[in-house]
């Protein structure tokens, strides 16, 4: 692995949301997130999938601090984030919706401004580096007069995007950046963020539930399930030997554009309930949905575990899956 | 513009309000009308050409009485509104954004305010404080806020849930200038409306504050305290209760209708067009929405996934726009199923 | 002028088929346009689609947001609002012509052989009803059953049928109470009450996780071979209509690009918008750390449709012709036909 500089490093991360009953006493927590703990490396992708509740969004925003956690550390760069803050401009994040992520009332020149109000520069400046910033992400400098309905959806993630860029951030968030976009303007928008990373080498946390784009974009890629990591490994070994059955089933459930290997793919049988994050499983939280758990599954909790090499799996029966299946 | 002058009521009603705000504004041009010109000669007199309105029981030219007494009753109407919406929006704008402790407290203090018969309190500000314009409306405007405070509490709210509103949060801009910079202009169109119906509430208090004794004192006059002087000789001198009484009607009509039709001009045409703008983008804007909307649809196709936990987390923020949708999807399901039979 | 001969042909096909009644299509529409007017402004949605779909037969029909593949199905079934105009040259469903009928007897035969589920199950689910009410409600209308025993068993069955475990359960339950992907499958459930010919289906995964989505999908299939019904999926994946669909149809700017089999689509694609969508999604087993070939510029604005193909100003191979005149009809193969003056 070239990446070997620790740019994030979290240890035991949890959320834990309170849910009150009517009259306000405490009915429970949603643990949107429980006992996390992974790096991220400088310069890389990491991809962070999983479906909707998993906890994915919420993981991401622990770690630019736009929510405090319940328990658990994060390191930057060495450094606890919050004994010694890191800057502001140096982490920054890309929404999911197009709409609801610029003000309606703003104009692209004052959205674009925004993360540079606290930056000591001169009005021009400003206005010569957001220009430069729009041309970067295939916008032209005379947009900034323009206002956001002027724009597709598409168009909208870039600006997005140019806004995320302006203060030229050592790590983003990605937030399911191209789940609200068409198909074919997906893949423009995930070229872009290529591109841009090629020349400014950001560190990307990319959050999606879409696993086919995942591995265009990311170099490891973890995935979680109702709050905790299920399996945590390079791309290209989570597709080719995927060690947990809830990794097994989300790539046998992905749609895959061509009849005849779509005919061919043998989906696992899952049950469909999802538990609700409320309920207090002693043992794996997959358990319940899972075609080879077996009665220890459902009462001891698995720890995640390095299988083979950078390759981290968290089920207790993770060899004997992967003999059976090959 | 089109609409605007295709819907004649709404016609009507600004160009009423234009032409009673001109004349009260400009009432002291008219140099031969003096409201508080005693003729004892010819009291109660019917309406003539030397006294459009007739004339009142002290003689006075009834038709400068009510156009003073349109002057007071518009400045006491805007100033309460003033002063109900600062109050009302300062409230609401601290409450919805800042929630926890402060909500909790504005909160209450609003449901104070809306459980104590204001009858009864203003008739105490009126003995404890001189009677006068001002404090006429400072009591109008201090029991008036409340409405105002939660309607803009709960657009707050859901403002205060989009991303542009959580980045500017993110990357540090203070409280106030989120505040002032990206909700307000939000709330604005909502916060236009609610001003102008609680124009036409404030005239109506005033109205009926005057018309209990407890309002403007003589000789100055509103449309309130005519009306109420107008009781005794509602046998030989109808028209002095009916010039104000029609008055008052109308002006509170078009006040609150100039508040529908303004409502459409302040959403500005950032809003609009996003709605009728046919363009990309995951289904969730272009004409298929808007398509699909008009079906009673509700959300259309592709909803930005919200995580489960978020969704718990933010269930007040989500409150008003669910109870939107709830009634779409009830008329949608009954749609649904007259359709099935 | 090279049309004319392969129009014969395909006229004679039709004829053909028109003979063999039990292979006569179930839904035929000729000619259907859809406008919207709105602020003054008309928005054309749907700018004449052909479309057959045969019994038993599932037909996709792909396209991005704007391209028209609701707003047209919403025409067929009478559900879009009062500023749309339809026209169309015919609508035949079930040896029936939809345009002649009255809006009373069309409402009444779309709503017996007709059913049509929507993207966001809770939406189209009375938030106030438990699910054993809804499916009551639904069954008394259409199945004409009386006693509460009787209903209850045929509830029961349904629930069963779209593969809900502990049908007794969930009939108390209310839609809140649901995960999305039961509440899809209530919706297909009280789809499915009046036994209808023809199921619409307008992205019903879409808002649904992929493992979800998948369960979802193979239940429309299970569903369509055992009831005889035929299906029509508007989705914007292609990786969803691989799945499952017999014919698709591509649609881009109110127009009908390409449509053929499903083997046609995938492996013989002729419209330069076909293929360049299916190299945008990635596939299964293309490297890591190759670049999506994406397709640049975005979809045209319904208001200013460009005079042309409303594909040329992004299409790779348009020529001048592309810009100035509308393509023809070219047939490829039978059932596989083309929008496209340079495929």
């Amino acid at each position: 692995m070239l990446q070997t500089e620790k740019l994030f490093e979290i240890r035991g991360l949890k959320k834990y949301f309170p849910i009150r009953s009517f009259l306000g006493g405490k009915r429970g927590d949603v643990k949107a997130v429980n006992d996390v703990s992974f790096s991220i490396y400088r310069g890389e992708t990491f991809g962070l999938v999983g479906e909707s509740g998993c906890g994915k969004s919420t993981l991401g925003r622990l770690i630019l601090r736009m929510l405090e956690p319940t328990a658990g550390e994060i390191f930057y760069k060495g450094k606890d984030i919050h004994q010694s803050p890191p800057g502001r401009q140096e982490m920054q994040i890309i929404f999911q919706d197009p709409y609801s992520s610029l003000d309606a009332y703003w104009n692209i020149g004052e959205i674009l401004a925004e993360p540079l109000r606290f930056q000591p520069l001169s009005a021009r400046e400003k206005q010569e580096r957001i220009e430069a910033m729009l041309e970067k992400v295939g916008l032209k400098p005379e947009d900034t007069q323009r206002f956001p309905y002027e724009f597709s959806g598409g168009q909208r993630q870039r600006i997005g995007i140019a806004r995320a860029l302006m203060l030229k951030p050592e790590f983003i968030l990605c937030d399911e950046p191209i789940a609200a976009l068409d198909a074919s303007i997906q893949a423009q928008v995930v070229n872009m963020l290529q591109d841009l990373q090629e020349e400014f080498h950001f560190t990307y946390l990319f959050i999606s539930h879409d696993l086919s784009m995942m591995r265009y974009i990311s170099s490891r890629i973890g995935v979680m399930y109702l709050g905790s990591l299920a399996e945590l490994a390079p791309s290209r070994e989570l597709y080719e030997k995927p060690l947990h059955p809830y990794t097994r089933a989300l790539l046998s459930a992905r749609p895959v554009a061509d009849p005849e290997k779509a005919r061919a793919i043998k989906r696992l049988p899952l049950s469909m309930e999802l538990p609700s994050p409320l309920d207090n499983l002693p043992g794996c939280p997959f358990a319940p949905r899972c075609p080879f758990a077996k009665p220890l599954c459902r009462e001891e909790k698995p720890a995640l575990r390095e299988l083979s090499p950078a390759h981290f799996v968290s089920c207790l029966r993770a060899e004997e899956i992967s003999s059976e299946n090959g | 513009m089109l609409e605007f002058c295709s819907d004649r009521q709404a016609a009507f009603a600004a160009s009423y309000l234009l032409l009673i705000f001109l004349i009260s504004i400009l009432v002291f041009l008219f140099r031969g009308l003096d409201p508080d010109k005693i003729d004892v000669l010819h009291k109660l007199q019917p309406p003539s050409p030397l006294h459009w309105f007739g004339t009142d029981n002290m003689g006075r030219d009834y038709f400068a009485r009510v156009l003073y007494g349109g002057q007071v009753s518009l400045l006491v109407g805007v100033l309460a509104m003033l002063c109900s919406v600062l109050i009302g929006v300062t409230v609401g704008m601290l409450s919805g954004y800042f929630g926890g402790l402060i909500d909790g407290f504005f909160m209450r203090l609003v449901d104070i305010f809306l459980s104590i018969p204001w009858l009864i309190m203003v008739t105490v500000f009126g003995l404890l404080f001189k009677k006068g314009l001002l404090s006429i409306i400072l009591v109008i405007g201090i029991f008036s806020w409340m409405d105002i405070a939660r309607i803009v509490r709960s657009e707050v709210l859901a403002v205060k849930g989009r991303e542009y509103v959580q980045y500017a949060d993110f990357i540090g801009i203070p409280p106030l200038s989120v505040m002032t910079g990206h909700i307000l202009p939000a709330v604005f169109s909502t916060i236009i409306t609610a001003s102008t119906s609680t124009i036409a509430g404030a005239i109506m208090t005033e109205s009926a504050l005057s018309f209990l004794g407890l309002g403007v004192q003589q000789p100055m006059s509103s449309w309130g305290s005519l009306l109420q002087q107008s009781q005794k000789y509602l046998q030989n001198a109808p028209y002095m209760a009916l010039l104000p009484g029609i008055l008052i009607i109308l002006t509170v009509y078009s006040f609150n209708k100039l508040g529908d039709i303004l409502r459409v001009f302040a959403e500005p045409r950032v809003r609009a067009g996003e709605e009728d703008m046919p363009r990309e983008a995951g289904g969730k804007s272009g004409n298929e929405e808007t398509a699909q909307e008009k079906c009673g649809e509700g959300r259309a196709e592709n909803p930005p996934r919200k995580d489960k936990e978020r969704e718990e987390a933010e269930i007040p923020v989500r409150e008003a726009s669910e109870r939107k949708e709830t009634e779409i999807s009830a008329r949608e399901a009954s749609e649904k199923r007259g359709k099935d039979e | 002028m090279s049309e004319n001969p392969e129009k014969n042909i395909q006229k004679e096909q039709e004829a053909e088929k028109r003979k063999d009644s039990a292979s006569s299509p179930l839904l035929e529409i000729r000619g259907l346009h859809v406008s919207f007017q709105s602020r003054g402004k008309k928005l054309r949605a749907v700018r004449g689609i052909d479309l057959k779909l045969a019994p038993g037969e599932i037909l996709g029909l792909v396209g991005e947001s704007g391209s028209g593949k609701s707003v047209a199905m919403k025409a067929v079934m009478n559900l879009l609002p009062e500023n749309a105009r339809v026209e169309a040259d015919s609508i035949h469903l079930d040896h029936l012509e939809l345009l002649s009928l009255s809006e009373t007897e069309r409402r009444k035969l779309c709503g017996k052989t007709v059913s049509m589920i929507f993207q966001d199950p809770m939406t189209s689910l009375d938030p106030l009803m438990n699910v054993g009410g809804q499916l009551a409600e639904v069954l008394r209308r259409n199945a004409a059953l009386r006693t509460k025993a009787e209903i209850r068993e045929r509830s029961l069955d349904i629930l069963k049928k779209v593969g809900i475990p502990a049908p007794e359960e969930r009939l108390r339950q209310y839609p809140h109470e649901l995960s999305g992907g039961m509440r899809q499958r209530i919706l297909i459930a009280m789809a499915l009450c009046s036994g209808p010919k023809l199921l619409i289906a307008d992205e019903p995964t879409t808002a649904l996780d992929v493992t979800i989505q998948a369960q979802i999908l193979s239940l429309l299939d299970e569903l369509r071979k055992e009831f005889q019904s035929s299906i029509i999926l508007i989705t914007h994946d292609m990786g969803v209509v691989a799945s499952i669909c017999q014919r698709i149809a591509i649609l881009y700017g109110g127009l009908i690009m390409e449509s053929g089999s499903a083997e046609d689509i995938f492996y013989h694609a002729g419209h330069p918008y076909t293929r360049a969508l299916l190299r945008a999604v990635p596939g299964g087993d293309i490297e890591e750390g190759k670049r999506l070939l994406s397709i640049e510029g975005s979809p045209p604005s319904l208001m200013e449709l460009p005079k042309g193909c409303p594909f040329a100003p992004r299409c790779e191979k348009a020529e001048e012709r592309c810009f100035r005149e509308l393509p023809g009809r070219t047939t490829l193969g039978e059932g596989h036909e083309l929008f496209c003056h340079n495929p």
